[in-house]
């Protein structure tokens, strides 16, 4: 752990923006079970429901703004690391490790309250694939920063 | 405005994420405070519209949930049998409507046929832009009917002309004469749901008698007992009435007093209407807190722009303008998209040809919607205001040295 790009704080701010988005799906489930018996809550709560996978897509996008503003103030030491003599391929591993490692646990976390409430766990599973795949589009910035 | 174009240019789109995500967010606040705004409104909407029902005298009867209409009892006429104790009895105000008929106009849109009868005109009366009041002393035997005409209706069917047509109601052709026709957007609300209304632009409102009630079919006879409204009533008139319905129809009828139906508002409406306040001040409150993480976000990644442009005399005043610049530019950007999508929306009930939900509105919009993008104007100023001020103030706890170190 003390090898990866990760700090505490790094955790702590991408943990965060991942239970935000999982407990917003979980929300959006549990919204239509609970409003049910209000016309008027229905119809509002079934205005965010039409647009659910566009909220969810927008929402997760700060992902990878967090990505994003980590790499970019840890260029100097992905630098650093590989002027003595650290390999990128370790480097991503670790980022690449620690970053899925997280986004499982709390995948993992969420699908279970899901099953555990009969709701469906395919929007999970969606979001899931859709934080891997910013992590490895993130995995461009560490390339980049190889060379300053 | 110099340095603001080279802030933006040079500084702001080159990091185009935290940009995104701070448009991303703000989008989002902007959508959750329209749906909420046009919700709470329209609510309010529909309650003013029938503020009437309200008060004291007024009893609204409503089927039971658990009781149907027999349909052997209906097809003797039970329904006129009904109404023939309430014409002698009681004093009722009756408007229903949803029966919709092709009559031709320059839309093609199929037209919604509602009946209104004299007591509930006189308590919620329809507002014309062209002709006069609406005329109940017409005899059913005559040559023609009075009816008001939709505002999209008006150019076909102008006020004095008459048109033919299979009445859906009485089931056999007359004529009727326009007499009015309605104000552009004239919307009715659902009494059990306020929030839900229709558009009258593609109406026919027929005032109704008691003999033409008496003349019409069961099917709005039926439709008509489920909305109508009894007027001050004793105690006894009421008790006939729901044992009149059970007998001839088999049907069991509630009938809800004023207070009752200010109790069910309260229960059903108000703590809804409060429920949607405390939703939103929640998401809001996250949002805005998300983005002052974003904005914090922003200021890592630039902090060395910002600081160099400060040693060479920018002050923290002009930074804050400039920020304050770059959300305006940002939110009206996404209000104006809000605004598109939703002129659009309802543009698309012209395309279907869904004359209940086609209005005109400005641009499209509907007062609503525009009252609900002053509500999401008054956020973004707000958010504007207050994401620059903490902006600002972050840097300025930046020393000068180390932010050009950087």
């Amino acid at each position: 752990m003390q090898k990866t790009l990760f700090r505490l704080s790094d955790i702590i701010e991408l943990c965060l923006v991942y239970v935000l988005c999982f407990s917003l799906n979980l929300l959006f489930d549990y919204s239509g079970k609970v409003f049910y018996s209000s016309f008027l809550l229905m119809t509002f709560v079934r205005r965010f429901q039409e647009y659910r996978r566009e909220i969810l897509f927008l929402f997760s996008f700060m992902a990878i703004v967090i990505q994003y503003q980590m790499l970019y103030r840890k260029k100097r030491e992905i630098f650093c690391r590989i002027l003595v003599g650290d390999y990128l391929f370790h480097i991503i591993g670790q980022y690449v490790g620690v970053n899925l490692g997280i986004l499982f646990s709390e995948c993992l976390f969420f699908t279970i309250l899901d099953l555990w409430m009969n709701f469906s766990i395919q929007s999970n599973v969606c979001l899931f694939f859709l934080f891997a795949i910013y992590t490895f589009i993130s995995i461009r910035w560490i390339n980049q920063y190889e060379k300053l | 405005m110099k340095n603001y174009r080279f802030f933006v240019k040079n500084i702001f789109i080159r990091k185009p994420l935290p940009c995104i995500g701070m448009a991303v967010l703000l989008l989002l606040a902007n959508v959750i405070m329209f749906v909420s705004t046009r919700s709470v409104g329209t609510t309010l909407q529909g309650y003013r519209e029938f503020e009437w029902m309200y008060r004291n005298g007024v009893y609204v009867p409503n089927g039971d949930p658990e009781s149907e209409i027999d349909n052997s009892l209906s097809a003797k006429h039970g329904a006129r049998k009904v109404f023939t104790y309430l014409d002698h009895n009681c004093r009722y105000a009756f408007y229903t409507d949803g029966i919709m008929t092709k009559l031709p106009n320059r839309e093609g849109m199929d037209v919604n046929f509602g009946y209104v009868n004299e007591e509930y005109s006189e308590l919620h009366p329809f507002q014309v832009s062209q002709g006069g009041a609406l005329d109940f002393t017409y005899s059913i035997k005559e040559k023609e009917i009075p009816v008001y005409v939709g505002a999209g209706l008006g150019r076909d069917y102008p006020v004095g002309s008459s048109f033919s047509i299979e009445e859906p109601a009485l089931g056999k052709r007359v004529t009727l004469k326009v007499t009015g026709i309605l104000k552009k957007d004239t919307y009715h609300s659902d009494f059990y749901l306020l929030n839900s209304k229709t558009y009258m632009n593609y109406a026919v409102l027929v005032p109704v008698t008691k003999d033409f009630i008496h003349q019409a079919g069961e099917g709005m006879q039926e439709n008509g007992l489920m909305s109508l409204v009894l007027l001050r009533s004793t105690k006894k008139q009421r008790a006939n009435f729901q044992r009149i319905v059970k007998k001839n129809l088999g049907l069991k009828m509630n009938i809800f007093s004023h207070e009752e139906n200010i109790s069910n508002f309260n229960k059903y409406y108000v703590s809804a209407i409060k429920t949607i306040v405390v939703i939103t001040a929640l998401l809001f409150l996250l949002l805005l807190l998300l983005s002052v993480w974003n904005a914090y976000v922003s200021v890592r990644l630039m902090t060395r722009e910002f600081t160099i442009h400060l040693v060479v005399g920018l002050t923290y005043r002009q930074l804050r303008r400039i920020l304050f610049g770059w959300f305006t530019a940002l939110s009206t950007f996404l209000l104006l998209a809000i605004a598109a999508g939703v002129a659009v929306s309802r543009h698309l009930a012209w395309m279907d040809r869904k004359s209940l939900y086609a209005v005109y509105g400005f641009f499209g919009l509907t007062g609503m919607d525009g009252v609900a993008l002053l509500a999401v104007l008054g956020m973004d100023l707000f958010m504007g205001l207050f994401i620059s001020w903490i902006t600002v103030r972050k840097i300025r706890k930046i020393p000068i040295s180390i932010g050009v170190l950087q």
